[in-house]
């Protein structure tokens, strides 16, 4: 198994609503040299995953794009799916990890699926993007080439990459690959309460009021530590705290950004990083900025 | 044969046991949505306790964001989260939207995965 | 009773010389010709069809159904004048799929997903079972084509559904309750509208009709028609066809 070769199952809103988080992760991706192939072929991996222990019908999506997995990984010698979207990766690896663990689940969906002449070996592993990127943070350190001087970032995990437990990328309770991540790339970091707190979720469709007092509590808290950047790599989390954000009538001088947007900007990467973000960055490191 | 009762069916969806709770209260202290329930997340352990059927009407369960922290953190292992889902699932199944697509704010600007997930949470 | 007749009403295939097949309509049994489609065999049964044709050529899918075989448990779907009977076969015929169109001015929409999705909210639904897919009797992904609309493609999906013929046995199916026909419409509508490469030589062509290019050439041939009708007759024959 080739060490940088990775398959990758973007998601729907990292199509839609995200475009320059996929867009600088492949600029940093093809900066750190790894090797990450989008699935030719892909399904919605149901954004949340089912809790009903009754139902399977739930899963069917993930499962789908498991099976696409395994068989385009056969071909680049790999199992792993990356996914930049942490509620596919919550989804995808908590099906793969009740597949594993309930033969009777597993069977249910290969018969429905035999229809389709489709089966499902549980070969995948599903990663996220944090932990790759935790990975080569030694091609990190090396490929930065500006100086992050003056920002002050905010690492902000949300629930799906933590939680349940036995899913998370790092402790639940005290994470701390993003901060590694912070200190490869030069740049300082602040510590505050929320950075695992649940920005609301879906429930900004149905309580908006609930979800943006939430969102709101996040990025307060991050400006009162001294973060002038709050990142996030979620397009959930991103939308909820946008909302937030622009309901807010004093707006504290801090700006949301996904994570591979400031990697791609400190790594000189600038082609795909939006103008506002872009321009935020360019003033908050000044003119010290460039160091080669 | 006895009918299945409301309690017996979330009992059975969920797949959790209610009544290993011992009423600490660490879930309604770590529940981010706490504050916006009309009924916290511990009470509504103890009411499926009591056997009380009325848990079906309860708001709270739909502000539940299932965003794992009780689940994680619940020293009995009872997972009021995915108890919630249970009693939301009991409405959705039979047939009861709690959703009005109609009227979501700004539908149109809201990212794939947020409204993919409100279908799943809020409607049957 | 003659001798003939009472062979009539015992073996219609010792009269017709065909071999005959039963099928199930309704509940009630029919012996029909063999290699007759389902539409056909419904109308040698006697069946008038008011709603639920069409075309009977494949291509208008108006007459959908659902049917299933001897032995086997599964629920087939098709167009009823494009399958052929088939002995033992139980078949239901669909003459509608209830579903209303959301009213939308194309000339007001954008080619966003966002719109789409706000008309048919309902597409966020779809919990990938892919019955779709199996009941599409022209063969469309269709569950990829509503997992294309989700990811914001547009015209990607637009042209994985040109082939719809809008039969709504998908939306009969469908356990996320989709509008398929008609989300399927607005997608290639937009396609259309706003997203399509726009055909040059028609819009150079219009302008110049407008400018009156062909004008004088137009009011030669006008004049024509009053005076001498066989000329204008022959030159009609005689035109330069579009290659």
């Amino acid at each position: 198994m080739a060490e940088e070769n990775y398959l990758y199952f973007p998601g729907c809103s990292v199509k839609r609503d995200a475009r320059s988080y996929e867009k600088t992760a492949f600029d940093v991706f093809e900066a750190l040299k790894l090797n990450v192939k989008e699935l030719d072929r892909w399904w919605c991996c149901g954004a949340t995953f089912g809790l009903a222990v009754d139902d399977v019908a739930k899963h069917l999506g993930a499962v789908r794009s498991l099976i696409q997995a395994e068989i385009e990984g056969a071909g680049m010698k790999t199992n792993k799916l990356l996914t930049l979207c942490p509620m596919c990766f919550n989804v995808l690896k908590r099906v793969n990890y009740l597949l594993r663990r309930d033969p009777e689940k597993l069977e249910n969906i290969r018969r429905y699926l035999r229809d389709e002449n489709l089966d499902y070996n549980l070969s995948v592993e599903v990663v996220h993007v944090l932990e790759v990127l935790d990975r080569f943070r030694d091609r990190i350190k090396k490929a930065v080439k500006r100086r992050g001087d003056g920002l002050k970032v905010a690492p902000y995990y949300g629930c799906t990459p933590l939680r349940p437990k036995e899913i998370g990328i790092d402790n639940p309770e005290s994470p701390s690959i993003m901060e590694r991540i912070f200190e490869s790339l030069g740049v300082e970091y602040v510590r505050y309460p929320f950075k695992t707190e649940c920005c609301g979720a879906y429930v900004s469709v149905y309580n908006r009021k609930a979800a943006i007092a939430k969102s709101s509590m996040i990025i307060i808290g991050a400006f009162k530590a001294g973060a002038n950047l709050l990142v996030t790599v979620c397009p959930l989390c991103h939308y909820n705290l946008m909302l937030a954000y622009n309901s807010m009538k004093n707006k504290p001088p801090i700006k949301i950004i996904y994570l591979t947007e400031l990697m791609a900007y400190l790594m000189g990467l600038d082609r795909n990083i939006p103008p506002d973000i872009k321009s935020f960055l360019d003033s908050h490191i000044g003119s010290r900025g460039e160091n080669g | 044969m006895v009918e299945e009762s409301v309690i017996d069916k979330i009992i059975r969806i969920s797949g959790r046991n209610p009544n290993l709770c011992y009423q600490c209260g660490m879930c309604t202290a770590v529940c981010p949505m706490a504050e916006f329930m009309d009924v916290k997340p511990h009470q509504i352990v103890r009411l499926v306790q009591m056997g009380r059927e009325d848990v079906l009407n309860i708001d709270a369960v739909w502000v539940c964001a299932s965003c794992m922290a009780c689940v994680d953190r619940c020293p009995r292992d009872v997972g009021p989260g995915i108890i919630f889902e249970a009693i939301r699932l009991v409405s959705l199944r039979r047939g009861i939207d709690k959703l009005d697509y109609k009227a979501v704010e700004e539908i149109e600007a809201a990212p794939t995965l947020a409204l993919v997930t409100a279908s799943r949470k809020y409607t049957g | 009773m003659s001798k003939s007749r009472q062979v009539i009403v015992e073996s219609p295939e010792a009269v017709v010389g065909k071999k005959f097949v039963t099928i199930y309509y309704m509940g009630k049994k029919y012996r029909v010709p063999a290699g007759l489609t389902v539409m056909k065999a419904l109308e040698y049964a006697g069946y008038r069809f008011i709603r639920g044709v069409g075309c009977r050529g494949g291509f208008c899918g108006a007459c959908s159904m659902a049917y299933r075989l001897p032995g086997d448990y599964k629920l087939r779907t098709g167009l009823a004048c494009q399958t052929v009977v088939v002995d033992g076969m139980i078949i239901a015929q669909f003459p509608y799929t209830p579903m209303h169109k959301p009213r939308y001015r194309i000339d007001d929409m954008k080619p966003d997903a966002g719109l789409v999705i706000k008309l048919f909210p309902e597409v966020t639904r779809c919990i990938e079972c892919n019955a779709c897919t199996k009941a599409c009797p022209q063969g469309l992904e269709v569950m990829d084509a509503i997992q294309t609309i989700l990811r914001g493609d547009l015209a990607r999906a637009a042209d994985m559904v040109f082939d719809c013929i809008a039969c709504g046995l998908c939306s009969l199916r469908c356990p996320a309750e989709i509008r398929h026909p008609h989300l399927f419409q607005l997608v290639r509508r937009l396609y259309g509208k706003y997203m399509a490469p726009k055909a040059k030589h028609v819009e150079e062509r219009v302008r110049e009709i407008l400018e009156g290019k062909y004008d004088e050439e137009l009011d030669k041939l006008v004049e024509l028609a009053k005076t001498n009708v066989e000329a204008l007759k022959k030159m009609y024959m005689e035109r330069e066809i579009e290659k």
